[in-house]
């Protein structure tokens, strides 16, 4: 009985994946620029929601600061590109290195102190805040102006003339993470995640290292939103403290495990998937009337929230395994 | 087990729908020729970006009234940036998918920067209405020009202006300033050549733009009491900056803001009236001397109720800069042959406080300047260059 319902769930997860993945395949055949656009912006948020899927989704340690990442891996290989002729590639490594170090560094104070739950995502939140103050007042790190990255199209540079190029880069990173985290998640690793997610104080008596999983969750989650950063900095060209260190960047990373499903494989994806075609679909459908697309964005997250808890994906496993039981 | 794969497949396929639904524009090479805008009409810079196209849409009546170009009407389209870096590149190709011919945008530099790549990118012209970073035009770019004056235009501006508000026993020199890329902009550019004035700078106040109060920026600035305060900031900041200092009744000896967003608007006058006599502001301005400007000024108060803001002047002109070209291009549907157009623009009869509209290679116009605002009695008067002044009747 039990046997059977897993393996109905992995089917279904299986069947979703591989739906979105010949979808975004096609998609790039079939759309010019703007669709392009929009399909670049979906993949965007689906990578950021994955980033925060595997901190807060799986190991539930709560985030709200996930633009502290991004932004670092924006600035890191920015600044190596502009002042020191650095390849953003490899620029993309560093940043992914840094936001890794610094998400350490904040989960290692905050469950020092043995802080959770909302308070531990204040402290993201107010990490994420720190940066952008720091780097807006900092003359080396360009401060207000913040960076402008010229346009050349080359591949060394991660700057391409064809979008579609850049369409496959951030498929092809939200495809790596995906994979990553399924696979994680089958393991040894993933299942200690969600141990503690579930109850830390039982599973760290049953021997699980709790404080060196949530740091390696908060690392691994770091580094992919950083990456998120720099290509968002190569596409759109333009970084400043107030564009990637906001809080509407964070809020762009839970958005879509919320309508999704965090905790769940194909959950950001939907997610991201279902929110950024309904804006763009408000905005066209609803032209002159302005605002209409946060209203629907506000219902839908206000829906959601109440009778929609475990997201898109969550409530249809959820009653695969209720149908059951 | 079919069944319950049911509602993805259902929710995959609508969302394929429409999404390809969304994507589909009509062209059209006959009928009306269009002419995107980008800005903020949605978030915390809505009123700004909304009265861009108020003044926009006026130009476009005016253009159409006088029979348009060659007889083709124009369409301004109108597409909300949402604020932000996507939802501005979004939007401009959305709008270059609708068959646009020019882009017009997008009032804060971060959205700016990203749709003058997105017009070079699908090489379709870019008409800055409003934004002022300097880097902004450095790229190299073919297709975008400015028509307003940048952050060092400002600056320069307010170094030359000086002389007109400058007194010999005036020693030391205060800024207080918003600090995104605008503020920090100009204060920093000011404080490091006003030294050659003579002035000491004794204070450097930056502030976020958000913020709820100024109170301890101006007890600071009351014990500095420099002889020349210098704020720089955007209507709501800097509206309760004035609101602290006069409710303190803190008298400083002289206040000149530079493209301040609260000095030079309307609403501030109606607001605090004489109170803020014998403020000056180096801003955006209408020429006082051009019929066209008065037309614009009358048509805005007429339709939307209220004074032009003053950031707006720049919309309705990036109209007027784009139908010129329009008129002078052997195809108006090709955007290529818009933009070499706008390339070799020269308008001498235009609304704005300066020379010749005509665009250098980078895509600067090259006689940008802003004016010497002075409120009296309530009222703003510009007081230099004095070709622009305005004439007491």
């Amino acid at each position: 009985m039990e046997g059977e319902i897993v393996v109905k769930t992995k089917r279904v997860e299986q069947g979703t994946l591989l739906i979105l993945l010949v979808i975004a395949l096609i998609f790039p055949l079939l759309s010019e620029r703007y669709m392009l656009s929009v399909g670049i912006s979906i993949l965007i948020m689906a990578l950021l929601g994955q980033s925060w899927n595997i901190m807060s989704g799986y190991a539930g340690q709560f985030s709200f600061g996930h633009a502290a990442f991004f932004g670092l891996g924006a600035y890191t290989s920015s600044i190596l590109y502009i002042d020191f002729n650095i390849s953003p590639w490899v620029g993309m490594i560093a940043g992914m290195c840094v936001a890794a170090l610094v998400g350490v560094l904040i989960g290692f104070l905050s469950f020092r102190y043995k802080l959770r739950g909302d308070f531990f995502a204040l402290v993201t939140l107010a990490f994420a805040e720190i940066l952008r103050v720091l780097f807006n007042n900092t003359k080396a790190l360009k401060g207000a102006t913040g960076i402008l990255i010229p346009y050349k199209d080359a591949w060394k540079e991660f700057q391409f003339a064809n979008d579609r190029i850049f369409y496959f880069i951030i498929l092809g990173m939200v495809i790596l993470a995906t994979l990553f985290i399924g696979v994680m998640s089958r393991r040894k690793f993933g299942i200690f995640l969600i141990a503690i997610k579930e109850n830390q104080e039982a599973a760290g008596s049953l021997g699980v290292p709790v404080l060196q999983y949530k740091l390696v969750a908060m690392a691994i989650s770091a580094a992919i939103a950083a990456m998120a950063g720099t290509f968002y900095a190569q596409y759109y060209g333009f970084i400043d403290p107030t564009v990637v260190f906001v809080s509407s960047i964070s809020v762009e990373a839970i958005v879509p495990c919320i309508i999704g499903g965090a905790g769940t494989l194909g959950g950001p994806l939907l997610g991201a998937l279902v929110i950024i075609p309904l804006q763009e679909l408000s905005n066209n459908l609803f032209e002159g009337i302005n605002g209409m697309n946060m209203i629907i964005y506000g219902v839908l997250i206000v829906l959601f929230v109440v009778f929609c808890r475990d997201g898109i994906y969550g409530t249809v496993i959820r009653r695969l395994k209720g149908a059951r039981s | 087990m079919r069944k319950h794969r049911k509602p993805i497949f259902i929710v995959a396929a609508l969302l394929l729908l429409s999404m390809l639904l969304s994507g589909c524009g009509g062209q059209d090479d006959t009928g009306t020729i269009k002419i995107g805008s980008v800005h903020p009409l949605t978030g915390s810079m809505a009123y700004e970006g909304q009265a861009m196209v108020n003044a926009q849409m006026i130009a476009i009546d005016k253009i159409n009234a006088e029979g348009g170009i060659n007889g083709r009407m124009l369409e301004l389209v109108v597409r909300d940036s949402l604020g932000t870096s996507s939802g501005a590149a979004n939007a401009a190709l959305k709008l270059t998918n609708s068959g646009v011919v020019a882009l017009t945008g997008t009032y804060t530099s971060s959205s700016a920067q990203v749709v003058s790549r997105t017009a070079e990118k699908t090489k379709i012209p870019l008409v800055i209405t409003v934004a002022s970073s300097d880097n902004l035009l450095s790229n190299g770019y073919r297709y975008t020009f400015r028509i307003q004056p940048s952050v060092s235009v400002f600056s320069k501006n307010f170094l030359e202006y000086m002389e007109y508000f400058i007194t010999p026993d005036m020693k030391t020199v205060a800024f207080i300033y918003e600090n995104s890329n605008y503020g920090t902009g100009i204060a920093d550019y000011i404080s490091s050549h006003i030294e050659e004035a003579g002035l000491e700078v004794v204070g450097m106040l930056a502030y976020p733009a958000t913020t709820s109060t100024l109170s301890s920026e101006v007890t600071r600035l009351a014990a500095l009491d420099p002889d020349l305060l210098v704020p720089i900031g955007y209507y709501s900041d800097q509206t309760l900056l004035m609101k602290e200092i006069l409710e303190r009744g803190i008298h400083f000896n002289k206040i000149v803001g530079c493209a301040n967003g609260a000095f030079s608007d309307a609403k501030f006058l109606r607001t605090y009236g004489t109170e803020v006599d014998g403020i000056y502001d180096i801003n955006y301005r209408y020429n006082p001397n051009s019929e066209e400007a008065q037309y614009m000024l009358d048509t805005y108060r007429e339709v939307y109720g209220e004074d032009i803001p003053v950031h707006a002047i720049y919309g309705y002109e990036s109209i007027m800069v784009i139908a010129d070209a329009l008129k002078r291009c052997d195809n108006p549907d090709d955007p290529e042959a818009v933009r070499d157009a706008i390339a070799t623009s020269e308008i001498t009869e235009h609304v704005l406080p300066q020379g010749v509209i005509k665009f250098d290679e980078t895509g600067e116009n090259i006689n940008s300047a802003g004016v010497l605002v002075e409120i009296r009695e309530g009222k703003h008067v510009i007081v230099y260059p004095e070709e622009y002044a305005d004439h007491e009747e």
